[in-house]
């Protein structure tokens, strides 16, 4: 076997525990970014897409972020080029169509996290992408770091988002 | 504050199915394998592209002959020239754009997105304007030196100028309610997150 052989055959190796261990701590984040950009089953092939765009991106990872920003970023990118290639099936049948909007005075019969849903899918691209990692946890700098605005407006971006939803469904 | 209390619900969601289900190794493999078909699907569909245009040329060529009429063989050589200036316009921007950048910051993401689709827009329009001009001028040439009659030629023309505008309302179509769309929207993710506002 050649020198050259030997290098690729530890780097494919080296890519594959790297994916597995991608995979392992962001499959909940996976299903989540796939679930809220998608609508009815399509959430099944887009968890596919993006397991196939991060396998693609990988060789391309330098460390530069970490890797739970380096992976909302690619998720994020190929859930919305998916919404973008079924935009118009899913402004038809999305996964809040048909649902009673909760308001100020229902939401607390509820289940929360179809509140949140509910939320999300109400909002835009960029300000879903924000609140997706937002109810993540992500920190203000992670957050930027992954789609790559502003901090200071992504801090008016979060507060505005908070004020909205607490208006929308709590009543404040 | 309840948003908070939901948020922790938002949390501890459980979740089932293959991600779930499978171990990290196994859905690795999986795409690993995803992967490689990928790979060969579009390797297969470039060669089978160069191909096909090289066999189109090719067809032509051995339809030339030098003991043709001068006309015969300028329209031709036109043709010739038109179908691989199309073939060349429909392949590059294929190699150009080749394999999306999912790892790219959004807006340089969005960005490429975007100089991709005007690319096709180009390529949709100009395959029918500028494009298309030496294949129809090959074609109305040829035509010329096999037809009889001027009633023959006129025959001939009339029917390339429908099927052109056939294709060309076809094309325009594709523009108006898919790619433009798509150009709209794109633009608007850009402005949207200058904007700052929900």
């Amino acid at each position: 076997m050649g020198r050259q052989e030997l290098i690729a055959l530890v780097e494919i190796a080296d890519k594959q525990r790297l994916f597995e261990q991608i995979v392992a701590e962001n499959s909940r984040r996976l299903r989540i970014v796939a679930w809220n950009n998608s609508s009815g089953d399509q959430y099944k092939d887009l968890e596919q897409e993006i397991l196939l765009a991060l396998w693609t991106s990988l060789d391309r990872f330098e460390g530069r972020s970490g890797l739970t920003t380096w992976f909302y970023r690619v998720a994020l990118n190929t859930a919305h080029a998916f919404t973008r290639r079924n935009f118009r099936r899913n402004r038809e049948t999305g996964p809040s169509a048909g649902k009673e909007p909760a308001t100020a005075g229902n939401w607390q019969n509820r289940d929360p996290v179809s509140i949140l849903e509910e939320f999300v899918h109400s909002l835009g691209e960029l300000d879903r992408s924000v609140f997706l990692m937002y109810l993540d946890d992500l920190s203000y700098r992670e957050i930027s770091q992954a789609i790559q605005i502003d901090e200071a407006n992504l801090r008016v971006r979060v507060s505005r988002l908070k004020k909205q939803f607490e208006s929308r469904y709590i009543g404040g | 504050m309840e948003l908070e209390r939901l948020k922790a619900a938002w949390q501890e969601q459980k979740f089932e199915g293959y991600l779930f289900e499978k171990p990290p190794s196994r859905i690795t493999a999986d795409v690993r394998r995803k992967a490689m078909e990928m790979k060969s699907r579009n390797l297969a569909e470039d060669v089978s592209h160069v191909l096909g245009s090289m066999l189109i040329v090719g067809m032509w060529i051995f339809w030339y002959d030098s003991r043709q009429p001068l006309m015969t063989r300028a329209g031709i050589i036109l043709l010739m020239a038109g179908i691989a200036l199309e073939a060349i316009a429909y392949i590059a921007p294929r190699f150009r754009y080749r394999g999306e950048r999912f790892d790219l910051p959004r807006n340089e993401f969005l960005l490429r997105e975007k100089k991709r689709i005007e690319a096709r827009i180009r390529l949709v329009k100009g395959s029918l304007t500028w494009l298309s001009v030496p294949m129809l001028a090959g074609c109305i040439l040829y035509a010329a030196s096999v037809v009889k009659n001027m009633g023959e030629l006129l025959s001939c023309v009339a029917l390339l100028a429908f099927m052109w505008g056939i294709a060309f309302w076809v094309n325009a179509r594709r523009v108006r309610k898919h790619l433009a769309p798509l150009l709209v929207e794109i633009n608007w993710m850009l402005s949207e997150a200058d904007s700052g506002l929900i």
